[in-house]
């Protein structure tokens, strides 16, 4: 044990065992279903989703159009195809940048205390007090309407989410007697942060993360719909609903309806995800 | 359970029955989706307060009216006495002397006196805010006197050949009474008065009525008015954002117009035997703007092979549904001194790419059309016309901007191409100032960023020249240079169109884009 | 207790400040010009704008601008809109009623129909009720509340005839009932306007389904686990035991101490729904402090994206503190440091 102090043992908690559960397997099957359909969509459908094709506009639903066509005659089907490409990667990128952004940030408050704990998390406080949406919205406007501000935008509103989780998980790992030794023995703090504490908390922040990507695709598609996400004609989801909100009270509601339950299809999977890894990994909070 | 089920379906049995009220028939309901940032006409002169303005207050003149063959009535760009009975003009066109119409009641029983014009005229100048702008060159507040009971004296300090066109428009020439203003916080220099801003007195047919903002606002009628009392007791302006759930109401007979619907909803209404569409062929407009700062558009052949790749029928067509009469020059068709003497551009591919290729671009050249989102008609054109150009061999991309940004890009001159139409008053000095001008380059009108030393000469001396015939000759001189140097593309002139149930009857259409609303009623 | 609710209250003071000075950094920084926004991008003469910009004092240097802004705050004022012309203060109260009897009658509509749904879960626990229940409320919360209100709208309304359309908070030719407090629910009713009545509950139908939608999967699971805990415990069973009616023992025991923890989430969801409905007021045309940050925002009408913010952030702290508070009551094993 002595000379293992140089080198941090691996938590305990780590090694506790996967266990499968049906909300896994489902909404994991949703996801890769989904993704499947972004990366293969060329291969999916024959149709071009930007291309226009004024004469063939406002198709209903039939064989030759599953989804029909839009205002400007473009195959539906295939732009929900193309459409999972975008709200798939803003969910990764977002997500991904969020979690990069707020899990040091908590880590550091958590670990360092006093003032870097205070400055961090009120900062976090300040940001959690914005309705997501409000803040969204105004970073979005800020930033200028675009599919890449708007994932910055979405980002950016879910950082304090991530610290505060990693915040508290970095305070509870930091109790632990095997991290207050080895603290004792000088090992120095990125060590500890990078082999003890980090894949300590690595659990709740992937929970978090993983339920985190069904709603940030619900935030980004809010984006889309007012405008200040994905520019026509990107076939993003939220703003395909906003394009076709004229048309649904003219009786051609596939324009926005079908986009809509995608969007519910990929983030129930997501969040189906994420409950079946909470109980895979930390059973005892069901 | 069950006991919640009881109460639930109370409820259910309550709600069941919503009536939809019709309602008065003397009530217009207008379905709109922007509100009036005031009713100071001095001041705001965003379109919905102007519309306002149009109905709360007089002018010393008004447009005409005239009646087409087939019986409707239009208004056209002539005026007639208003509140100036007559006015007579000085053989140098430099002192205007009006005479006042007696007896005319303001909303609150004052009787209109001499003093209350001046002191509006007066007043427009001393706040100088945009409706200033004009008539600031053609006068200032100690020209103006009253000169007699009902009576008073104008001194231009220039020739000021469009005086009469400034009075006509409301935000510049609307009579505020006096004394109400003085009691109310008077007028001071370039200052906004809150007061105003909110409670308008006036002599025109209706009065302000109840205002909830963002819901609803409303225009009473006034039935002393002098220019008689109008068909309607009371306009409801029913604020709804989603134009489609306007069109159901409207359908439902809730409401009885609806301003500038998307197309798709226009569409409809075209073939609604209920409901008529009015279409309000307007001064202005709509244009694919290359501003001339910007290689590779600074080379007029390259503007000139732009115009001649467009086919206009076919973007007016998709873009308005045929309602909108293509471009013919760099005018508005209705602008007075219009011609289309000097048009040769009508679609040529093969000219356009041989353009191109003296101009240096054999294989054409990548771009971008912007437009600002939500806009349909603007959308349409832009995609429209990308297609046109890439025939030609010019590879656009059509980007949508949000409006802010929009704005910005068109002052800047930042954007290397863009749709936007603008409307004008039937005042052609100032369309030629503002849209060709070396002076207002930019942010000023003349978005093309186009200069002409020629051009700026001729219109200094339009400025100054009051004797038709030369007009004439001068603004056909304008035309034909701009035809040459093409500063933008020329699409279609913009119509606005509003949709209303059949039996709405009497709105007269006015070219300035003027809601008067005396003559209205529902059959 | 009291030191601990005036440390609150402060923290909330501070909170203020800083959303303040955040919010007005970042509305300066939306790319445009009011200025040249307020003549609707029409040309104007450059001296007539720099008066307009003098007038909205946003010819001073951006931290002067933002002290007098704070200044004004701390009296009250919240400036004037540029949009409208009138105080902003006033504006927001008049439409934060709208946003407000929205949120309320969404979030009784999840309680009405998630509370006795929570229970059946309980009670029949992985049987095929509480699975079909999860998978509805996973589904519901899956839904972007936006596209909701339009498939409500236009499928259900327009097509089906169920809800009137989207037109604000009355029909067409409804007069706006006597203000009393803001609701055009209640202040119909006092004014015994039953018309009134059924149109303003009839407009609501809607969006408070809209609204409901997305808390009534938080209602039932939390109810579910609440129930499914307080079931476990020894009171249940030494009750049934005793012969108790499953009804006693259910309803009046576990389902009150069942409900208090749902409570307080759904409290503190109601603050956020109260900035978060922002869409369902897009949406249904519905004039709430949503839609007035909406079309704010597009006006780049400074104070009025401030004082919006504002307003929210404040009734969101204090609505937090006012359930951190009433926790600490009920419930003295609470630690309030």
């Amino acid at each position: 044990m002595r000379s293992e102090v140089a080198t941090v043992p691996v938590p305990l908690a780590a090694r506790r065992r996967f266990k499968w559960n049906s909300s896994l397997v489902i909404g994991g099957s949703i996801v890769l279903l989904m993704v499947f359909a972004a990366v293969f969509a060329p291969l999916l459908t024959p149709y071009d989703p930007i291309k226009l094709d004024i004469r063939g506009r406002f198709q209903a639903p039939s064989t030759t159009h599953w989804f029909g066509t839009d205002q400007y005659g473009r195959d539906v089907f295939t732009r929900v195809l193309y459409g999972a490409r975008y709200d798939l990667l803003i969910a990764v990128l977002a997500v991904a940048f969020a979690a990069g952004v707020g899990t040091p940030l908590g880590m550091l408050a958590g670990y360092f205390r006093g003032w870097t704990d205070v400055v961090i998390m009120r900062v976090m406080d300040l940001l959690l007090a914005f309705p997501n949406i409000l803040l969204a919205m105004t970073l979005a406007a800020v930033l200028g309407p675009s599919l890449n501000n708007a994932i910055l935008a979405v980002a950016i509103v879910g950082i304090a989410g991530y610290a505060r989780i990693a915040y508290s998980a970095t305070m509870a790992a930091s109790t632990e007697v095997y991290v207050e030794a080895a603290r004792a023995l000088g090992a120095p703090h990125h060590r500890l942060l990078l082999n003890a504490i980090l894949p300590a908390i690595l659990a709740p922040i992937v929970i978090r993360g993983t339920l985190g990507m069904g709603f940030t695709i619900l935030l980004a598609a809010g984006l889309g719909f007012i405008g200040l996400g994905a520019q026509p004609p990107t076939p993003e989801w939220g703003a395909m609903i906003n394009e076709g909100r004229n048309q649904v009270i003219l009786g051609r509601w596939w324009t926005s309806v079908f986009p809509g339950l995608a969007i519910v299809l990929l983030v129930t999977g997501f969040n189906l995800l994420g409950d079946g890894l909470r109980d895979a990994l930390d059973p005892r909070t069901r | 359970m069950t006991q919640l089920l009881r109460p639930l379906a109370i409820v259910a049995a309550l709600l069941w029955g919503v009536a939809l009220t019709q309602g008065d028939p003397k009530v217009f309901n207008f379905g709109v989706y922007f509100e009036p940032s005031g009713v100071d006409p001095h001041i705001s002169t965003d379109a919905a307060a102007t519309w306002m303005a149009n109905n709360l207050y007089d002018t010393l003149v008004r447009y005409e009216t005239t009646t087409l063959p087939d019986g409707t009535v239009v208004g056209t760009t002539n005026f007639k006495p208003w509140l100036a009975e007559s006015w007579t003009v000085s053989d140098d066109g430099r002192t205007f002397v009006f005479r006042i119409r007696d007896g005319v009641p303001f909303h609150n029983g004052d009787i209109l006196t001499a003093d209350d014009v001046a002191f509006s005229l007066q007043r427009v100048l001393t706040l100088n805010f945009a409706p200033a702008q004009l008539l600031r060159n053609c006068t200032n507040p100690d020209h103006i006197a009253v000169s007699g009971p009902l009576e008073v004296t104008v001194e231009l300090m220039t020739a000021c050949p469009f005086f009469l066109n400034l009075l006509v428009q409301t935000p510049t020439g609307s009579i505020l009474n006096k004394a109400f203003v003085e009691a109310n916080g008077g007028v001071e220099a370039e200052t906004i008065n809150e007061f105003l801003r909110n409670n308008p007195m006036g002599t025109g047919p209706f009065t302000w009525g109840e205002r909830e903002p963002g819901v609803l606002y409303q225009l009473v009628a006034f039935p002393d008015a002098w220019s008689g009392a109008p068909k309607l007791d009371r306009i409801d302006f029913r604020f709804i954002s989603d134009l489609a759930s306007q069109y159901v109401l409207m359908q439902q007979g809730a409401l009885d117009a609806i301003y500038n619907p998307p197309i798709d909803i226009l569409e409809q209404a075209l073939v609604n035997p209920a409901l008529k569409v009015l279409d309000q062929q307007t001064i202005g407009l709509q244009t694919l703007y290359m501003p001339n700062k910007n290689p590779p558009f600074d080379d007029p052949r390259v503007r000139q092979a732009v115009q001649y790749a467009l086919d206009q029928e076919e973007i007016a067509d998709a873009a308005t549904l045929g309602l909108a009469s293509p471009a013919r020059g760099a005018f508005p068709s209705l602008l007075p001194g219009f011609t289309d003497a000097y048009w040769v551009y009508d679609r040529d591919v093969e000219k356009a790419k041989q353009l191109l290729a003296e101009a240096g671009f054999p294989n054409g050249f990548d771009t971008t059309i912007s437009y600002n989102s939500g806009n349909a008609q603007r959308e349409i054109s832009a995609v429209v016309a990308q297609a046109q150009l890439a025939e030609a061999g010019i590879r656009a991309e059509v980007q949508a901007v949000a409006w802010p940004t929009f704005v910005e890009g068109f002052r800047e001159g930042t954007m290397p191409m863009f749709v936007v139409s603008g409307l004008a008053a039937p005042v052609p000095d100032q369309f030629i100032a503002q849209y060709f001008t070396t002076g207002s380059l930019g942010p000023g009108g003349n978005y093309a960023y186009f200069s002409n030393a020629e051009v700026d000469a001729l219109a200094e001396r339009l400025a100054e020249t009051v004797d038709g015939d030369e007009r004439a000759a001068i603004m056909d001189r304008i035309q034909a240079i701009l035809m040459d140097e093409m500063p933008s593309a020329f699409l279609y002139n913009a119509v606005l169109p509003y949709v209303v149930r059949a039996v709405v009857q009497d709105w007269i259409i006015y070219p300035s884009g003027d809601w008067f609303f005396a003559t209205v009623y529902k059959d | 207790m009291i030191p601990y609710v005036l440390r609150r209250l402060v923290a909330v003071a501070v909170l203020v400040v800083g959303i303040s000075l955040v919010t007005f950094a970042l509305v300066r920084m939306v790319p445009g010009d009011p200025v040249a926004l307020y003549y609707g991008g029409m040309p104007v003469s450059a001296d007539i704008e720099q008066s307009l910009r003098r007038q909205w004092g946003l010819d001073q240097p951006l931290p002067v601008q933002y002290l007098r802004y704070l200044g004004g705050v701390l009296r009250g004022n919240l400036g004037v809109s540029l949009a409208t012309g009138r105080p902003i203060m006033d504006d927001l109260v008049r439409r934060f009623p709208a946003t407000v009897e929205l949120t309320l009658a969404g979030v009784l509509l999840a309680l009405v129909v998630g509370l006795p749904l929570g229970v059946l879960a309980a009670l029949h626990r992985n049987g095929p009720v509480d699975h079909l229940l999860r998978i509805v409320s996973l589904v519901s919360l899956g839904m972007p509340n936006f596209w909701l209100g339009l498939v409500l709208i236009f499928v259900f309304g327009y097509h089906l005839g169920w809800f009137p359309p989207a037109e604000g908070r009355l029909a067409a030719g409804i007069p706006i009932p006597e203000r009393v407090t803001g609701f055009y629910t209640i202040d119909s009713l006092l004014a015994g306007d039953l018309g009134a009545f059924r149109s303003a509950l009839a407009q609501m139908m809607a969006p408070a389904i809209t609204v409901a939608m997305g808390l009534v999967a938080v209602v039932i699971r939390m109810l579910r686990a609440g129930m499914l805990e307080e079931l476990g415990k020894d009171y249940v069973r030494t009750g049934r035991s005793k012969g108790l009616s499953p009804r006693a023992v259910y309803y009046k025991h576990a389902l009150r101490n069942a409900i208090i923890p749902t409570i307080t989430v759904v409290s503190i969801q109601i603050g956020y729904l109260l900035g978060g409905n922002v869409l369902v007021e897009a949406v249904f045309a519905w004039p709430g402090v949503g839609l007035y940050y909406i079309n704010a925002i597009n006006a780049l009408d400074y104070n009025a994206v401030i004082g919006a913010t504002l307003l929210i952030a404040v009734v969101f702290a204090l609505i937090n503190l006012f359930v951190d508070v009433l926790n600490a009551f009920i419930d003295p094993r609470i630690h309030y440091a």
